[in-house]
């Protein structure tokens, strides 16, 4: 079995499930977003993006904190600092496998 | 497979259209350039030293900071109203919204140097249309630049106001003020659009 193998192997697998993958690339690319931010981006429904932000939070990828923008309530999402660090280490994980294949062809 | 760089890179961009896709930035530089034009125009009750326009002008760039800047609370206020309820909140990273910032610089260039052009030379402004349609052509790989309309709107105003030219800046600035009015009311009305408030009505964010 080659590295390249064996690392895949190692992939978090709570943020290699699609929708979890679709709210932490978002989170990843900016600063906070709400929840219907991240509904109208991911496409998904309320229920599966509730269940989805708490396993999230439930691991200390996402940091989830109610509050207000004047008199509209808000629901902000961020990354937290393990999350961007285990993301990073996800997408470096999936670059060395789609990439290694590509130089090998080439 | 999707490449995960190109996805975050994707999804970074269109925070930024986002941030920028109501139009209130582009008003609220419009309203910026519209008070700074008039208050050049506005007579001093005293012969005026150089240092009282600043006296107008420093307030005027000190209140435009805090209402501008990415996270003032005036525009926080605004999109409470307007946007968070409509397509979300969302707050792009700080090097996503200067991204294309480097772009300003040559139109700013542009409009202070006619600014100064008109007030040499207040007639020949069909020289200077031509001189942004050139410009225009090759800038255009950048997109749509409003220092063209801006241009020409001046050269129109200073040829056909009664008034001599002799506060050309002020006059560069009350047209940007406008042009940038009309392109975030375009904006705006694009928005609001394709986003009617209607069927969003009680949809707070939840978890």
């Amino acid at each position: 079995m080659s590295t390249t193998l064996q690392d895949l192997a190692a992939l978090d697998r709570v943020i290699h499930e699609p929708a979890r993958l679709m709210i932490m690339s978002v989170l990843y690319a900016v600063s906070e977003a709400d929840f219907i931010y991240l509904q109208n981006e991911s496409g998904l429904t309320q229920g599966n993006l509730s269940s989805h932000l708490a396993r999230l939070e439930d691991e200390k990828y996402v940091l989830v904190q109610k509050t207000f923008k004047g008199k509209y309530p808000l629901t902000v999402c961020s990354l937290t600092q393990q999350g961007r660090k285990s993301f990073e280490e996800y997408a470096r994980i999936m670059r060395a496998a789609t990439q290694g294949p590509a130089r090998a062809r080439s | 497979m999707p490449d995960v760089d190109s996805v975050v890179a994707d999804a970074g961009s269109k925070a930024r259209d986002q941030w920028y896709g109501d139009g209130l930035y582009t008003l609220g530089y419009s309203a910026l350039f519209l008070l700074l034009g008039s208050a050049t125009l506005i007579p001093l009750p005293v012969r005026p030293f150089w240092w009282e326009h600043w006296a107008v002008f420093v307030p005027l760039l000190v209140l435009a900071y805090l209402v501008l800047r990415e996270r003032s609370p005036m525009m926080h206020w605004l999109k409470a109203r307007i946007t968070y309820p409509r397509t979300g909140y969302v707050l792009p990273e700080p090097e996503q919204l200067k991204r294309d910032d480097w772009k300003r610089y040559p139109e700013g260039l542009v409009v202070v140097f006619s600014g100064i052009w008109f007030g040499l030379y207040p007639a020949p402004w069909i020289g200077l249309i031509l001189l942004a349609g050139g410009l225009g052509f090759l800038w255009g790989r950048f997109g749509f630049s409003l220092f063209i309309p801006t241009i020409a709107l001046t050269g129109i105003l200073v040829a056909a106001s009664p008034m001599p030219a002799s506060h050309p800046v002020a006059y560069m600035a009350i047209v940007t003020g406008i042009s940038y009015f009309i392109k975030g009311t375009a904006q705006l009305v694009r928005y609001l659009h394709h986003h009617p408030a209607a069927h969003l009505e009680g949809e707070g964010s939840r978890v």
